[in-house]
Protein backbone atom coordinates (compact mmCIF):
# COMPACT_ATOMS: atom_id res chain seq x y z
CA UNK A 1 0.00 0.00 0.00
CA UNK A 2 2.77 2.59 0.63
CA UNK A 3 4.48 1.62 -2.37
CA UNK A 4 1.43 2.37 -4.02
CA UNK A 5 1.09 5.75 -2.40
CA UNK A 6 4.66 6.52 -3.08
CA UNK A 7 4.61 5.18 -7.35
CA UNK A 8 0.95 7.54 -7.90
CA UNK A 9 3.03 10.72 -6.07
CA UNK A 10 6.30 10.02 -7.48
CA UNK A 11 4.97 9.23 -10.92
CA UNK A 12 2.05 12.34 -10.07
CA UNK A 13 5.09 14.66 -9.70
CA UNK A 14 7.43 13.21 -12.40
CA UNK A 15 5.47 12.82 -15.53
CA UNK A 16 3.19 15.97 -15.70
CA UNK A 17 3.84 18.89 -17.85
CA UNK A 18 4.67 20.90 -14.87
CA UNK A 19 7.30 18.99 -13.20
CA UNK A 20 10.74 19.26 -12.41
CA UNK A 21 12.13 20.51 -15.65
CA UNK A 22 10.11 23.02 -16.06
CA UNK A 23 12.00 24.31 -12.53
CA UNK A 24 14.53 26.22 -14.54
CA UNK A 25 14.48 29.17 -15.18
CA UNK A 26 14.04 30.58 -18.51
CA UNK A 27 17.10 32.70 -18.44
CA UNK A 28 19.25 29.43 -17.74
CA UNK A 29 21.73 28.84 -20.59
CA UNK A 30 21.88 25.37 -21.75
CA UNK A 31 25.03 24.31 -20.17
CA UNK A 32 23.22 25.54 -16.44
CA UNK A 33 20.25 23.62 -17.75
CA UNK A 34 22.33 20.29 -18.41
CA UNK A 35 24.08 20.52 -15.15
CA UNK A 36 20.67 20.75 -13.20
CA UNK A 37 19.42 17.97 -14.77
CA UNK A 38 22.04 15.82 -14.08
CA UNK A 39 22.37 16.87 -10.55
CA UNK A 40 18.73 15.95 -10.27
CA UNK A 41 19.01 12.75 -12.14
CA UNK A 42 16.36 13.96 -14.75
CA UNK A 43 18.60 12.67 -17.79
CA UNK A 44 17.14 9.02 -16.34
CA UNK A 45 14.13 7.53 -17.54
CA UNK A 46 10.91 8.21 -14.76
CA UNK A 47 11.12 4.65 -13.86
CA UNK A 48 14.54 4.48 -13.45
CA UNK A 49 14.08 6.90 -11.17
CA UNK A 50 11.85 5.69 -9.08
CA UNK A 51 13.68 2.30 -8.69
CA UNK A 52 16.41 4.92 -7.11
CA UNK A 53 14.28 6.77 -5.24
CA UNK A 54 12.85 3.90 -3.69
CA UNK A 55 16.00 1.93 -2.98
CA UNK A 56 16.99 5.48 -0.94
CA UNK A 57 13.90 5.53 0.48
CA UNK A 58 14.00 2.09 2.18
CA UNK A 59 17.43 3.38 3.31
CA UNK A 60 15.70 6.25 5.13
CA UNK A 61 17.00 8.89 2.15
CA UNK A 62 14.42 10.71 0.61
CA UNK A 63 16.59 12.86 -1.72
CA UNK A 64 17.75 16.53 -1.36
CA UNK A 65 15.41 19.46 -0.34
CA UNK A 66 15.50 21.66 -3.94
CA UNK A 67 14.23 24.71 -1.41
CA UNK A 68 17.04 24.69 1.50
CA UNK A 69 19.64 21.88 0.09
CA UNK A 70 18.80 19.72 3.26
CA UNK A 71 17.88 16.08 2.77
CA UNK A 72 14.13 15.55 3.14
CA UNK A 73 13.86 13.29 6.41
CA UNK A 74 16.08 16.25 8.27
CA UNK A 75 12.96 18.93 7.29
CA UNK A 76 10.45 16.64 7.76
CA UNK A 77 11.78 14.73 11.46
CA UNK A 78 12.29 18.17 12.32
CA UNK A 79 8.43 18.80 11.55
CA UNK A 80 6.77 15.72 12.63
CA UNK A 81 7.06 15.79 16.32
CA UNK A 82 4.71 19.19 16.21
CA UNK A 83 2.42 17.57 13.84
CA UNK A 84 2.17 14.44 15.89
CA UNK A 85 1.75 16.28 19.20
CA UNK A 86 -1.26 18.83 18.04
CA UNK A 87 -2.96 15.70 16.00
CA UNK A 88 -2.37 13.51 19.28
CA UNK A 89 -3.58 16.14 21.85
CA UNK A 90 -6.57 16.75 19.07
CA UNK A 91 -7.57 13.47 18.83
CA UNK A 92 -7.62 12.80 22.81
CA UNK A 93 -9.68 15.42 23.27
CA UNK A 94 -12.49 14.36 20.54
CA UNK A 95 -12.56 10.81 22.61
CA UNK A 96 -12.65 12.59 25.96
CA UNK A 97 -14.89 14.90 24.93
CA UNK A 98 -16.85 12.75 22.14
CA UNK A 99 -17.62 9.66 23.99
CA UNK A 100 -19.25 11.36 26.96
CA UNK A 101 -21.44 13.28 24.25
CA UNK A 102 -22.23 10.28 22.75
CA UNK A 103 -23.16 7.89 25.96
CA UNK A 104 -25.46 11.03 26.57
CA UNK A 105 -27.21 11.26 23.17
CA UNK A 106 -28.07 7.42 23.18
CA UNK A 107 -29.22 7.15 26.95
CA UNK A 108 -31.21 10.49 27.01
CA UNK A 109 -32.48 9.58 22.98
CA UNK A 110 -34.76 11.87 21.36
CA UNK A 111 -34.39 14.45 23.91
CA UNK A 112 -33.65 17.96 24.23
CA UNK A 113 -30.30 17.66 24.71
CA UNK A 114 -29.82 14.26 21.97
CA UNK A 115 -30.73 17.02 19.55
CA UNK A 116 -28.72 19.63 20.45
CA UNK A 117 -25.70 17.36 20.12
CA UNK A 118 -27.16 16.22 16.86
CA UNK A 119 -27.58 19.75 15.34
CA UNK A 120 -24.13 21.05 17.06
CA UNK A 121 -22.16 17.91 15.63
CA UNK A 122 -24.18 18.15 11.83
CA UNK A 123 -22.75 22.17 12.80
CA UNK A 124 -19.03 20.69 13.59
CA UNK A 125 -19.02 18.76 9.79
CA UNK A 126 -20.37 21.68 8.44
CA UNK A 127 -18.05 24.65 9.63
CA UNK A 128 -14.94 24.94 7.33
CA UNK A 129 -11.91 24.33 10.34
CA UNK A 130 -10.00 27.58 8.81
CA UNK A 131 -12.48 29.81 9.59
CA UNK A 132 -13.75 28.62 12.64
CA UNK A 133 -9.67 28.42 13.45
CA UNK A 134 -10.43 32.94 12.04
CA UNK A 135 -13.23 33.32 14.20
CA UNK A 136 -11.90 31.72 17.30
CA UNK A 137 -8.67 33.93 16.79
CA UNK A 138 -11.08 37.08 16.36
CA UNK A 139 -12.80 36.40 19.70
CA UNK A 140 -10.25 35.10 21.85
CA UNK A 141 -6.72 36.43 20.64
CA UNK A 142 -7.93 40.25 18.95
CA UNK A 143 -11.35 40.92 21.68
CA UNK A 144 -10.76 39.06 24.56
CA UNK A 145 -6.39 38.96 24.43
CA UNK A 146 -6.88 35.36 26.22
CA UNK A 147 -4.72 33.34 24.30
CA UNK A 148 -2.09 33.69 21.58
CA UNK A 149 -2.66 33.65 17.55
CA UNK A 150 -0.34 31.92 16.53
CA UNK A 151 3.12 29.72 16.88
CA UNK A 152 3.89 26.93 19.52
CA UNK A 153 5.59 29.67 21.66
CA UNK A 154 6.34 32.70 22.48
CA UNK A 155 9.49 34.48 20.85
CA UNK A 156 9.54 36.39 24.13
CA UNK A 157 9.42 33.83 26.58
CA UNK A 158 11.58 31.12 26.86
CA UNK A 159 8.33 28.49 26.14
CA UNK A 160 7.63 26.97 29.32
CA UNK A 161 5.04 24.47 29.80
CA UNK A 162 2.47 26.90 30.26
CA UNK A 163 2.93 29.13 27.16
CA UNK A 164 3.01 25.93 25.07
CA UNK A 165 0.30 24.63 26.36
CA UNK A 166 -1.80 28.19 25.59
CA UNK A 167 -0.42 28.16 21.87
CA UNK A 168 -1.99 24.37 22.08
CA UNK A 169 -5.30 25.18 22.98
CA UNK A 170 -6.94 26.93 20.21
CA UNK A 171 -5.35 24.53 16.81
CA UNK A 172 -6.03 21.37 18.82
CA UNK A 173 -9.74 22.63 19.56
CA UNK A 174 -9.79 23.61 15.79
CA UNK A 175 -8.34 20.22 14.47
CA UNK A 176 -10.44 18.43 17.02
CA UNK A 177 -13.79 20.03 15.66
CA UNK A 178 -12.95 18.09 12.13
CA UNK A 179 -13.23 14.11 13.79
CA UNK A 180 -15.23 14.93 17.01
CA UNK A 181 -18.91 14.90 15.22
CA UNK A 182 -17.88 11.57 14.01
CA UNK A 183 -16.63 10.04 17.89
CA UNK A 184 -20.18 11.57 18.83
CA UNK A 185 -22.52 9.91 16.28
CA UNK A 186 -20.62 6.93 16.37
CA UNK A 187 -20.98 6.63 20.08
CA UNK A 188 -24.04 7.17 20.24
CA UNK A 189 -25.37 4.32 17.25
CA UNK A 190 -23.01 1.89 18.63
CA UNK A 191 -24.33 2.14 22.04
CA UNK A 192 -28.35 2.12 21.76
CA UNK A 193 -27.13 -1.16 19.55
CA UNK A 194 -25.87 -2.37 22.68
CA UNK A 195 -28.18 -1.71 24.67
CA UNK A 196 -30.94 -3.68 22.93
CA UNK A 197 -29.37 -6.73 23.30
CA UNK A 198 -30.28 -9.61 25.52
CA UNK A 199 -27.37 -9.90 27.97
CA UNK A 200 -27.96 -5.80 28.96
CA UNK A 201 -31.56 -6.26 29.66
CA UNK A 202 -30.84 -9.17 31.79
CA UNK A 203 -28.13 -7.18 33.70
CA UNK A 204 -30.77 -5.12 33.65
CA UNK A 205 -33.50 -7.41 35.20
CA UNK A 206 -30.91 -8.59 37.86
CA UNK A 207 -31.01 -5.49 39.51
CA UNK A 208 -27.89 -3.97 38.97
CA UNK A 209 -27.32 -0.40 38.63
CA UNK A 210 -28.34 1.90 35.86
CA UNK A 211 -24.90 3.36 35.60
CA UNK A 212 -23.12 -0.21 36.11
CA UNK A 213 -24.96 -1.74 32.96
CA UNK A 214 -24.32 0.87 30.93
CA UNK A 215 -21.12 1.42 32.07
CA UNK A 216 -19.54 -2.25 33.11
CA UNK A 217 -21.79 -4.07 30.50
CA UNK A 218 -22.60 -1.73 27.06
CA UNK A 219 -20.26 0.45 26.98
CA UNK A 220 -17.68 -2.15 26.99
CA UNK A 221 -18.82 -3.52 23.81
CA UNK A 222 -19.97 -0.08 22.24
CA UNK A 223 -16.53 0.79 22.34
CA UNK A 224 -15.56 -1.64 19.50
CA UNK A 225 -17.06 0.16 17.09
CA UNK A 226 -15.67 3.36 18.11
CA UNK A 227 -12.34 2.24 18.40
CA UNK A 228 -12.04 1.27 14.73
CA UNK A 229 -14.10 4.13 13.69
CA UNK A 230 -11.17 6.14 15.40
CA UNK A 231 -8.31 4.16 13.18
CA UNK A 232 -10.60 5.73 9.79
CA UNK A 233 -10.55 9.54 11.22
CA UNK A 234 -6.73 9.62 11.62
CA UNK A 235 -6.36 10.71 7.80
CA UNK A 236 -9.25 13.00 8.50
CA UNK A 237 -7.15 14.27 11.31
CA UNK A 238 -3.71 14.82 9.46
CA UNK A 239 -5.75 16.53 6.55
CA UNK A 240 -7.19 18.90 9.00
CA UNK A 241 -3.61 19.52 10.10
CA UNK A 242 -2.75 21.22 7.31
CA UNK A 243 -5.48 23.48 7.13
CA UNK A 244 -5.14 24.09 10.92
CA UNK A 245 -1.17 24.82 10.88
CA UNK A 246 -1.59 27.31 8.27
CA UNK A 247 -4.22 29.25 10.18
CA UNK A 248 -2.30 29.11 13.57
CA UNK A 249 1.44 29.29 12.11
CA UNK A 250 1.95 25.99 13.78
CA UNK A 251 5.11 24.50 12.71
CA UNK A 252 4.43 20.88 11.55
CA UNK A 253 4.24 18.76 8.61
CA UNK A 254 1.01 20.73 6.83
CA UNK A 255 2.68 23.83 6.73
CA UNK A 256 5.78 22.25 4.96
CA UNK A 257 3.83 20.70 2.48
CA UNK A 258 2.04 24.08 1.73
CA UNK A 259 5.63 25.82 2.19
CA UNK A 260 6.74 23.06 -0.59
CA UNK A 261 4.31 23.68 -2.73
CA UNK A 262 4.71 27.25 -3.24
CA UNK A 263 8.58 26.29 -3.52
CA UNK A 264 7.89 23.87 -5.74
CA UNK A 265 10.00 21.80 -3.97
CA UNK A 266 8.93 18.55 -5.72
CA UNK A 267 11.11 16.16 -3.90
CA UNK A 268 10.20 17.47 -0.57
CA UNK A 269 6.45 17.48 -1.25
CA UNK A 270 6.97 13.59 -2.16
CA UNK A 271 8.55 13.10 0.41
CA UNK A 272 6.33 14.48 3.03
CA UNK A 273 3.13 12.25 1.17
CA UNK A 274 5.04 9.59 1.69
CA UNK A 275 5.47 9.86 5.61
CA UNK A 276 2.07 10.90 6.26
CA UNK A 277 0.77 8.05 3.91
CA UNK A 278 3.12 5.74 6.41
CA UNK A 279 1.72 7.48 9.79
CA UNK A 280 -1.59 6.84 8.90
CA UNK A 281 -1.10 3.26 7.75
CA UNK A 282 1.18 3.00 11.41
CA UNK A 283 -2.22 4.60 13.15
CA UNK A 284 -4.58 1.67 11.95
CA UNK A 285 -2.42 -0.99 12.41
CA UNK A 286 -2.19 -0.02 16.28
CA UNK A 287 -5.97 0.68 16.14
CA UNK A 288 -6.15 -3.05 14.73
CA UNK A 289 -4.31 -3.91 18.02
CA UNK A 290 -6.43 -2.15 20.35
CA UNK A 291 -9.53 -3.63 18.81
CA UNK A 292 -8.28 -7.13 19.12
CA UNK A 293 -7.58 -6.31 22.75
CA UNK A 294 -10.76 -4.42 23.31
CA UNK A 295 -12.78 -7.52 21.97
CA UNK A 296 -10.75 -10.91 22.40
CA UNK A 297 -13.31 -12.48 20.08
CA UNK A 298 -12.00 -10.90 17.22
CA UNK A 299 -8.62 -12.85 17.28
CA UNK A 300 -10.75 -16.19 16.75
CA UNK A 301 -11.88 -14.88 13.25
CA UNK B 1 -44.03 8.84 -1.53
CA UNK B 2 -40.33 9.94 -1.04
CA UNK B 3 -40.96 13.70 -1.76
CA UNK B 4 -43.42 13.57 0.96
CA UNK B 5 -41.56 11.97 3.55
CA UNK B 6 -39.09 14.21 2.58
CA UNK B 7 -40.84 17.12 3.27
CA UNK B 8 -42.46 16.45 6.16
CA UNK B 9 -38.89 17.10 7.90
CA UNK B 10 -39.25 20.43 8.54
CA UNK B 11 -35.12 20.77 8.80
CA UNK B 12 -34.93 18.90 4.82
CA UNK B 13 -38.22 21.38 3.93
CA UNK B 14 -35.79 24.67 6.17
CA UNK B 15 -32.39 23.37 4.14
CA UNK B 16 -33.93 23.16 0.27
CA UNK B 17 -35.71 26.28 1.03
CA UNK B 18 -32.37 27.97 2.33
CA UNK B 19 -30.81 26.02 -0.63
CA UNK B 20 -32.34 27.97 -3.32
CA UNK B 21 -32.37 31.21 -1.80
CA UNK B 22 -29.05 31.12 -1.67
CA UNK B 23 -28.76 29.57 -5.29
CA UNK B 24 -31.10 32.33 -6.62
CA UNK B 25 -29.23 35.09 -5.09
CA UNK B 26 -25.95 34.03 -5.81
CA UNK B 27 -26.53 33.45 -9.34
CA UNK B 28 -29.19 35.85 -9.96
CA UNK B 29 -28.26 38.70 -7.24
CA UNK B 30 -25.06 40.21 -9.91
CA UNK B 31 -28.02 41.29 -12.08
CA UNK B 32 -29.25 43.36 -9.04
CA UNK B 33 -26.00 44.14 -7.83
CA UNK B 34 -23.95 45.22 -10.61
CA UNK B 35 -21.07 47.00 -8.85
CA UNK B 36 -17.86 45.23 -10.31
CA UNK B 37 -16.03 42.24 -8.26
CA UNK B 38 -12.78 43.43 -9.72
CA UNK B 39 -13.24 47.15 -8.99
CA UNK B 40 -10.69 48.65 -6.56
CA UNK B 41 -10.51 51.67 -5.18
CA UNK B 42 -7.64 52.73 -2.98
CA UNK B 43 -10.03 55.42 -1.10
CA UNK B 44 -12.07 53.06 -0.28
CA UNK B 45 -10.06 50.29 1.19
CA UNK B 46 -11.32 48.20 4.16
CA UNK B 47 -14.48 50.00 4.45
CA UNK B 48 -17.01 48.67 7.67
CA UNK B 49 -20.60 47.58 6.55
CA UNK B 50 -22.49 50.91 5.55
CA UNK B 51 -24.35 52.55 2.74
CA UNK B 52 -23.06 52.20 -0.61
CA UNK B 53 -20.79 49.03 0.64
CA UNK B 54 -23.91 46.80 2.25
CA UNK B 55 -20.82 44.29 3.41
CA UNK B 56 -18.07 46.37 3.40
CA UNK B 57 -15.15 46.51 1.14
CA UNK B 58 -11.68 44.67 1.18
CA UNK B 59 -8.39 45.52 1.47
CA UNK B 60 -8.15 46.52 -2.39
CA UNK B 61 -11.37 48.72 -2.00
CA UNK B 62 -13.59 45.72 -3.64
CA UNK B 63 -16.78 45.83 -2.69
CA UNK B 64 -17.70 42.59 -0.73
CA UNK B 65 -20.85 41.90 -1.42
CA UNK B 66 -20.39 41.91 -5.13
CA UNK B 67 -17.36 39.35 -4.77
CA UNK B 68 -19.81 37.39 -2.24
CA UNK B 69 -22.02 36.64 -5.03
CA UNK B 70 -19.50 36.10 -7.59
CA UNK B 71 -17.17 34.26 -5.52
CA UNK B 72 -20.35 32.14 -4.92
CA UNK B 73 -20.98 31.19 -8.51
CA UNK B 74 -17.27 30.31 -8.27
CA UNK B 75 -17.48 27.80 -5.64
CA UNK B 76 -20.79 26.43 -5.88
CA UNK B 77 -19.99 25.53 -9.25
CA UNK B 78 -16.42 23.82 -8.70
CA UNK B 79 -18.60 22.36 -5.34
CA UNK B 80 -21.13 21.12 -8.00
CA UNK B 81 -18.70 19.86 -10.38
CA UNK B 82 -16.42 18.45 -8.00
CA UNK B 83 -19.18 16.20 -7.02
CA UNK B 84 -20.35 14.81 -9.94
CA UNK B 85 -16.71 13.96 -10.83
CA UNK B 86 -16.39 12.14 -7.77
CA UNK B 87 -19.59 10.40 -8.09
CA UNK B 88 -19.29 9.09 -11.57
CA UNK B 89 -15.57 7.98 -10.26
CA UNK B 90 -16.83 6.22 -7.02
CA UNK B 91 -19.68 4.57 -8.75
CA UNK B 92 -17.50 2.83 -11.90
CA UNK B 93 -14.70 1.69 -8.91
CA UNK B 94 -17.18 0.54 -6.77
CA UNK B 95 -19.47 -1.09 -8.87
CA UNK B 96 -16.66 -2.78 -10.91
CA UNK B 97 -14.94 -4.09 -8.23
CA UNK B 98 -18.57 -5.33 -6.12
CA UNK B 99 -19.87 -6.65 -9.36
CA UNK B 100 -16.98 -8.48 -11.21
CA UNK B 101 -15.01 -9.48 -8.45
CA UNK B 102 -11.88 -11.63 -9.21
CA UNK B 103 -8.73 -10.18 -9.30
CA UNK B 104 -10.08 -6.55 -10.13
CA UNK B 105 -11.78 -6.38 -6.68
CA UNK B 106 -8.63 -6.48 -4.51
CA UNK B 107 -6.89 -3.71 -6.26
CA UNK B 108 -9.89 -1.63 -6.80
CA UNK B 109 -10.45 -1.46 -3.37
CA UNK B 110 -6.39 -1.28 -2.46
CA UNK B 111 -6.29 1.57 -4.71
CA UNK B 112 -9.99 3.31 -2.91
CA UNK B 113 -8.12 2.57 0.53
CA UNK B 114 -4.42 4.00 -0.24
CA UNK B 115 -6.05 7.23 -1.51
CA UNK B 116 -8.07 7.98 1.39
CA UNK B 117 -4.91 7.37 3.71
CA UNK B 118 -3.27 10.98 2.37
CA UNK B 119 -5.77 12.56 0.41
CA UNK B 120 -5.33 15.71 1.52
CA UNK B 121 -1.60 16.00 0.57
CA UNK B 122 -2.37 14.42 -2.50
CA UNK B 123 -4.79 17.06 -3.50
CA UNK B 124 -1.58 19.62 -2.59
CA UNK B 125 0.38 17.63 -4.60
CA UNK B 126 -1.75 17.31 -7.90
CA UNK B 127 -2.36 21.09 -7.67
CA UNK B 128 0.86 22.36 -7.53
CA UNK B 129 2.08 20.04 -10.30
CA UNK B 130 -1.36 20.29 -12.56
CA UNK B 131 -1.76 24.04 -11.74
CA UNK B 132 -4.67 25.73 -10.36
CA UNK B 133 -7.51 26.27 -12.65
CA UNK B 134 -10.76 25.87 -11.85
CA UNK B 135 -11.02 22.76 -14.27
CA UNK B 136 -8.05 21.30 -12.38
CA UNK B 137 -9.49 22.04 -9.15
CA UNK B 138 -12.50 20.69 -9.96
CA UNK B 139 -10.84 16.93 -11.90
CA UNK B 140 -8.22 17.02 -8.48
CA UNK B 141 -10.91 17.30 -5.66
CA UNK B 142 -13.26 14.89 -7.52
CA UNK B 143 -10.49 12.75 -8.38
CA UNK B 144 -9.42 12.53 -4.38
CA UNK B 145 -12.45 12.30 -2.84
CA UNK B 146 -14.30 9.55 -4.75
CA UNK B 147 -13.78 7.29 -1.86
CA UNK B 148 -16.28 7.35 0.21
CA UNK B 149 -19.24 6.61 -3.01
CA UNK B 150 -16.80 3.61 -3.89
CA UNK B 151 -16.97 2.03 -0.93
CA UNK B 152 -20.76 2.40 -0.46
CA UNK B 153 -21.59 1.69 -3.77
CA UNK B 154 -19.72 -1.72 -3.30
CA UNK B 155 -21.17 -2.44 -0.49
CA UNK B 156 -24.99 -1.97 -2.02
CA UNK B 157 -23.67 -4.02 -5.17
CA UNK B 158 -22.59 -6.72 -3.74
CA UNK B 159 -25.82 -6.84 -1.65
CA UNK B 160 -28.14 -6.54 -4.64
CA UNK B 161 -26.69 -8.71 -7.02
CA UNK B 162 -26.79 -11.91 -4.78
CA UNK B 163 -30.23 -11.37 -5.31
CA UNK B 164 -32.94 -13.17 -7.20
CA UNK B 165 -33.87 -10.88 -9.61
CA UNK B 166 -29.98 -10.81 -10.71
CA UNK B 167 -30.37 -14.75 -10.86
CA UNK B 168 -33.55 -14.23 -12.99
CA UNK B 169 -31.85 -11.61 -15.67
CA UNK B 170 -29.17 -14.65 -16.00
CA UNK B 171 -31.34 -17.47 -16.35
CA UNK B 172 -33.32 -15.60 -19.12
CA UNK B 173 -29.22 -15.39 -21.02
CA UNK B 174 -29.02 -11.44 -20.17
CA UNK B 175 -25.12 -10.05 -20.59
CA UNK B 176 -23.24 -9.18 -17.65
CA UNK B 177 -22.91 -6.15 -18.66
CA UNK B 178 -26.07 -5.61 -19.31
CA UNK B 179 -27.47 -7.30 -15.57
CA UNK B 180 -25.01 -4.30 -13.94
CA UNK B 181 -26.38 -1.79 -15.87
CA UNK B 182 -30.13 -2.17 -16.04
CA UNK B 183 -30.52 -4.25 -12.87
CA UNK B 184 -28.29 -3.60 -10.14
CA UNK B 185 -26.99 -0.42 -10.56
CA UNK B 186 -31.03 1.07 -10.51
CA UNK B 187 -31.18 -0.05 -7.37
CA UNK B 188 -28.12 2.00 -6.03
CA UNK B 189 -29.76 5.18 -7.32
CA UNK B 190 -31.14 6.38 -3.60
CA UNK B 191 -27.67 5.42 -2.19
CA UNK B 192 -26.21 7.75 -4.97
CA UNK B 193 -28.43 10.77 -4.21
CA UNK B 194 -27.91 10.86 -0.93
CA UNK B 195 -23.95 9.91 -1.24
CA UNK B 196 -23.95 13.02 -3.77
CA UNK B 197 -26.11 15.51 -1.74
CA UNK B 198 -23.48 15.02 1.14
CA UNK B 199 -20.71 14.99 -1.13
CA UNK B 200 -21.48 18.51 -2.40
CA UNK B 201 -21.22 19.61 1.09
CA UNK B 202 -17.56 17.94 1.07
CA UNK B 203 -16.77 19.80 -2.02
CA UNK B 204 -17.07 22.93 -1.15
CA UNK B 205 -15.87 22.55 2.05
CA UNK B 206 -12.57 21.25 0.02
CA UNK B 207 -12.97 24.02 -2.46
CA UNK B 208 -12.41 26.50 0.25
CA UNK B 209 -9.51 25.03 2.27
CA UNK B 210 -7.85 24.81 -1.16
CA UNK B 211 -8.75 27.85 -1.78
CA UNK B 212 -7.81 29.66 1.54
CA UNK B 213 -3.72 27.80 1.24
CA UNK B 214 -3.67 30.05 -1.96
CA UNK B 215 -3.72 27.05 -4.21
CA UNK B 216 -6.89 26.61 -5.32
CA UNK B 217 -9.12 29.68 -7.19
CA UNK B 218 -6.47 32.28 -7.85
CA UNK B 219 -7.05 36.37 -7.71
CA UNK B 220 -8.78 38.13 -9.03
CA UNK B 221 -11.31 35.66 -9.62
CA UNK B 222 -13.32 35.66 -6.35
CA UNK B 223 -14.53 32.33 -4.29
CA UNK B 224 -15.39 31.98 -0.88
CA UNK B 225 -12.22 29.86 -0.05
CA UNK B 226 -9.61 32.67 -1.28
CA UNK B 227 -11.76 35.70 0.12
CA UNK B 228 -11.05 34.67 3.68
CA UNK B 229 -6.92 33.92 2.60
CA UNK B 230 -6.46 37.99 2.54
CA UNK B 231 -9.51 38.11 5.44
CA UNK B 232 -7.24 36.51 8.25
CA UNK B 233 -4.06 39.75 7.70
CA UNK B 234 -6.73 42.01 8.35
CA UNK B 235 -8.97 40.29 10.96
CA UNK B 236 -7.97 42.92 13.46
CA UNK B 237 -8.90 45.96 11.94
CA UNK B 238 -11.94 44.63 9.36
CA UNK B 239 -13.43 41.55 11.00
CA UNK B 240 -16.61 41.55 8.71
CA UNK B 241 -14.46 40.60 5.80
CA UNK B 242 -13.46 37.14 7.67
CA UNK B 243 -17.28 36.88 9.03
CA UNK B 244 -19.24 36.88 5.88
CA UNK B 245 -17.73 34.23 3.48
CA UNK B 246 -16.86 32.06 6.32
CA UNK B 247 -20.73 31.94 7.07
CA UNK B 248 -21.88 31.40 3.98
CA UNK B 249 -19.69 28.14 3.18
CA UNK B 250 -21.13 27.20 6.90
CA UNK B 251 -24.51 27.77 5.79
CA UNK B 252 -24.54 25.93 2.27
CA UNK B 253 -22.87 23.37 3.74
CA UNK B 254 -25.07 22.77 6.33
CA UNK B 255 -27.87 23.02 4.37
CA UNK B 256 -26.31 20.25 2.38
CA UNK B 257 -25.68 18.29 5.02
CA UNK B 258 -29.73 18.29 6.67
CA UNK B 259 -30.57 17.51 2.99
CA UNK B 260 -28.65 14.68 2.86
CA UNK B 261 -29.44 13.14 5.92
CA UNK B 262 -33.33 14.12 5.31
CA UNK B 263 -32.66 12.24 2.25
CA UNK B 264 -30.98 9.35 3.76
CA UNK B 265 -34.04 9.19 5.83
CA UNK B 266 -36.68 9.22 3.53
CA UNK B 267 -35.29 6.64 1.12
CA UNK B 268 -35.18 4.11 4.28
CA UNK B 269 -36.19 4.90 6.80
CA UNK B 270 -35.12 1.72 8.65
CA UNK B 271 -31.70 3.36 8.73
CA UNK B 272 -33.20 6.00 11.18
CA UNK B 273 -31.75 5.36 14.67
Amino acid sequence: MLLLVSAITFLLVNLAPGGPASLMRMDATPEQREALSLRLGLDQPVPVRYVQWLGGALHGDLGTSLGSNEPVALRVVQRLPNTLLLAGVALALSIVIGIPMGVVAALRRNSVPDFLLAAVSILGVSVPAFWLGIILILALSVNLNWLPSSGITSTAGEGGLVDRVQHLIMPALVLSTTVLPYVVRFTRSALLEVLHQDYVRTATSKGLARVRVVFGHALRNALVPVVSIIGTLVPRLVGGSVVTESVFGWPGMGRLAIEAANGRDYPLIVGITVIVASVVVLSSLIVDLAYTWLDPRIRLA
Amino acid sequence: MIGQRLLRNPLTLASVMVLIGIHVLVFAGPLAWSVSPQQTSALNALLPPGPGHPLGTDDLGRDELSRLLHGGQVTLLVGFAAMVTSTFLGLLVGATAAFYRGWLDPVLMRLTDTITAPAFFLIVTAIVVLGSGPLTLIAVIGGTSWMQVARVIYGETLRFKAQDFVLAAEAMGARRGAILIRHVLPQTIPSVVVSATLGIGFAILTEAAVSYLGLGIQPPTPSWGNMLQNAQQYVWTSPALAIFPGLVITVVVLAYNFLGDGLRDAVDPRLRI
